[in-house]
C-alpha cells in the first residue's frame, strides 16, 4: 500500500532546529543592567535537526533511535507543538497527539483517586469516561487497598503500576511513548501489561516509541528511524535499523 | 460566537481538565498543613485579627466597622498578591502538562486563576458571615461588585500571564515582583481610607488600580454607597488592555521559554 492510499498522521518536512546558546547569558534583570553596556559575544549556533523529512501512516506504529543528544527528544516536542521548528520546515499533525511518559504527571501529594481523575483528564477522558473505567484502572494496577493514600506513601512498584495503568486508557489518535517501558513491577505484571499494551495501544492507534531499548523496538515497531546529529542516517525495517545503529557503537 | 463555541466544543474535555488543574492547584496549597482546606479560611481570618489590634492600638480614630474595613481590603489585595505571585512559577510547575500534551497554554492560567478564585470563596463567605454578625448588610450598590470582581480577576490573569513569560528571562523577577507587591499593599489603601490619598494626590488612582478598586468594593458592599464610576470604567478598561497585551505578549515570547523548559 503506498503512502498515497493510507491517510497520513504527522508528515514532517524539511524540519530543522537550531538553538541559540548566547555567551553572554542573562539569566536575571542584573544581568541585564550589567551587561547593557559591555560588547556581546558571539552566540553559539547548535543544530539540533537538520532537514528531517518523514511521513507516518495512520496505525503505524514506528521507532526513533538514536544516542543521547542526537535529536529524538527536539524532534518529539517539535512534534508536540511544545517547541517551535526553524522557518521552511512543516509539520502536519492529524487527530489528537499525546506523548506518555513513565512518572508523567503523578502527583504525590494527591491520592490514587486523585491522580487518576487528573492524569485521566489530561490524557483526554472525560470525568464520566474516568468513572466508568475508574474501577479497571485501580483493579489493574493492584491498588485497591490505597485508593485514598497519598502517592507519596506507595514504593516505586506502585507508583510506576497506577501509572501504566492510567495511561494505558489514553484517548488519542496519535500517542508517542517517549522512553516509556522499564519498571513496571514483577514478572506478573509485566506479563499482565504487555497483554494491556498490546490491547489498548497498538490497536488501531498511530505510536511512535522513542527507546534506547532495542528489544522494545523490534518487538513493537513495524518501522524504525535511527537519528544521529539532527539528521536521519536511515529509515525502514527495524531489524535493519537496530544493526546500523548497534553497529555504529563498534564503529 | 458559533466560531469560538466550535472550536471549544470538539475537545469535549477541555473544561474539565481546566477545572481538576485548578482543584488540585488549589489543593496544593494546603498539602502540607495538618488544618488542611480549613487553612484557607483560618490565615486571611487570623490575618485580619492581628492587623485589626495593632492599627486599632496605633490609631486615633478608625472607620466604622474597622475590622470589616480591612477585611474587604484585604480580601481584594491578598487575591491578587496570591494570584500573581504563584503566577511566577506557573510554567515551571505545569510543564509536564505543556511537552506531553496538544493544547491551548491560556488554559493553564486560567485553571490558576479558577483555583485562586476557590480560594477566595472562603474568604468571601467568612466576610460575609462577618459582616452579618457586626451588624452591616448588603444594599443596592452591592450590585455593582461584580464588575470589580470581574475587573480584579483580570488584573490577575493578565498579570500572572506577563510575570511568567518575563520569569522565562529573568530568574529575579520574583524578588522585584516581591518589592512590588509589599509597596502596593501600603499604598492601596487597605489600612485607611483611600480618600486620604485621593484628596493629595488624586493622580495616585490612575497609577495604582488597586486604590480605586478597594475603594469601590467597601463602598459597595459596606456602606452601599455608588462606586465611583470613573475609577471603575478606567480600570476595567486598563484591565482589558492590560489583558489584551498579556495575550499578545506570551504568545510572541512564550516559545522561547518553552525551549528552555
Amino acid at each position: 500500500m503506498s503512502q498515497k492510499d493510507s491517510q497520513v498522521s504527522i508528515e514532517v518536512s524539511n524540519i530543522s532546529k537550531t538553538f541559540v546558546v548566547k555567551q553572554n547569558s542573562i539569566q536575571s534583570i542584573r544581568d541585564y543592567a550589567f551587561n547593557i553596556l559591555k560588547k556581546r559575544k558571539e552566540n553559539q549556533i547548535i543544530s539540533a535537526l537538520s532537514g528531517v523529512n518523514f511521513n507516518i501512516l495512520t496505525g503505524e506504529t514506528v521507532g526513533i533511535i538514536g544516542r543521547n543528544g542526537s535529536g529524538k527528544s527536539t524532534l518529539l516536542n517539535i512534534i508536540m507543538g511544545s517547541i517551535r521548528a526553524d522557518k521552511g520546515g512543516i509539520i502536519k499533525t492529524h487527530g489528537r497527539i499525546i506523548r506518555l511518559a513513565l512518572g508523567m504527571g503523578i502527583d504525590l501529594n494527591l491520592t490514587a483517586r486523585d491522580n487518576i481523575y487528573l492524569n485521566g483528564s489530561i490524557i483526554g477522558l472525560s470525568f464520566k469516561k474516568i468513572g466508568t473505567i475508574f474501577s479497571d484502572i485501580i483493579e489493574f494496577a493492584g491498588l485497591e487497598d490505597f485508593v485514598d493514600t497519598p502517592v507519596k506513601f506507595y514504593s516505586k512498584g506502585m507508583k510506576a503500576r497506577l501509572n501504566f495503568s492510567i495511561a494505558m486508557h489514553a484517548e488519542a489518535d496519535v500517542i508517542l511513548l517517549d522512553e516509556f517501558f522499564g519498571g513496571v513491577g514483577d514478572q506478573d505484571f509485566k506479563k499482565k501489561s504487555d497483554e494491556m499494551f498490546k490491547q489498548k495501544i497498538l490497536e488501531g492507534k498511530t505510536i511512535i516509541i522513542v527507546s534506547h531499548s532495542m528489544s522494545i523496538i523490534q518487538k513493537y515497531c513495524t518501522r524504525c528511524i535511527y537519528i544521529d546529529k539532527g539528521k536521519i542516517i536511515i529509515d525502514s525495517h527495524p531489524k535493519e535499523v537496530v544493526q546500523l545503529y548497534l553497529n555504529s557503537f563498534e564503529n | 460566537m458559533f466560531k469560538i463555541l466550535s472550536k471549544i466544543l470538539p475537545e469535549s474535555n477541555r473544561f474539565e481538565r481546566i477545572w481538576k488543574i485548578a482543584q488540585v492547584d488549589f489543593r496544593s496549597r494546603y498539602y502540607n498543613n495538618k488544618l488542611g482546606v480549613l487553612w484557607a479560611l483560618l490565615f486571611p481570618l487570623f490575618r485580619i485579627s492581628l492587623y485589626y489590634t495593632v492599627f486599632n492600638l496605633l490609631r486615633d480614630s478608625t472607620p466604622p466597622n474597622f475590622a470589616i474595613f480591612i477585611f474587604a481590603g484585604l480580601l481584594i489585595w491578598l487575591m491578587f498578591a496570591e494570584s500573581t505571585k504563584r503566577g511566577i512559577t506557573l510554567i515551571n510547575r505545569r510543564k509536564y502538562l505543556i511537552q506531553n500534551i496538544q493544547f491551548n497554554h491560556f488554559d493553564l492560567f486560567t485553571a490558576h486563576i479558577l483555583g485562586i478564585v476557590l480560594g477566595f470563596n472562603y474568604n468571601i463567605v467568612a466576610f460575609f458571615i462577618f459582616s452579618l454578625l457586626s451588624g452591616v448588610y448588603l444594599g443596592i450598590n452591592s450590585l455593582y461588585f461584580p464588575i470589580i470582581f470581574v475587573t480584579l480577576l483580570l488584573f490577575c490573569y493578565s498579570i500572572s500571564i506577563i510575570l511568567a513569560t518575563l520569569n522565562g528571562f529573568f530568574k529575579d523577577i520574583k524578588h522585584l515582583w516581591d518589592l512590588l507587591i509589599l509597596a502596593g499593599f501600603w499604598g492601596s489603601a487597605i489600612f485607611y481610607e483611600a480618600d486620604k490619598i485621593l484628596e493629595k494626590a488624586p493622580w495616585f488612582a490612575f497609577c495604582n488600580p488597586f486604590l480605586g478598586i478597594i475603594m469601590n468594593t467597601r463602598r459597595c458592599l459596606l456602606f452601599n454607597e455608588k462606586p465611583d464610576f470613573i475609577l471603575l470604567n478606567f480600570n476595567l478598561l486598563v484591565a482589558i488592555i492590560l489583558t489584551i497585551f498579556a495575550t499578545f505578549f506570551f504568545k510572541k515570547y512564550s516559545y522561547l521559554i518553552l525551549e528552555k523548559l
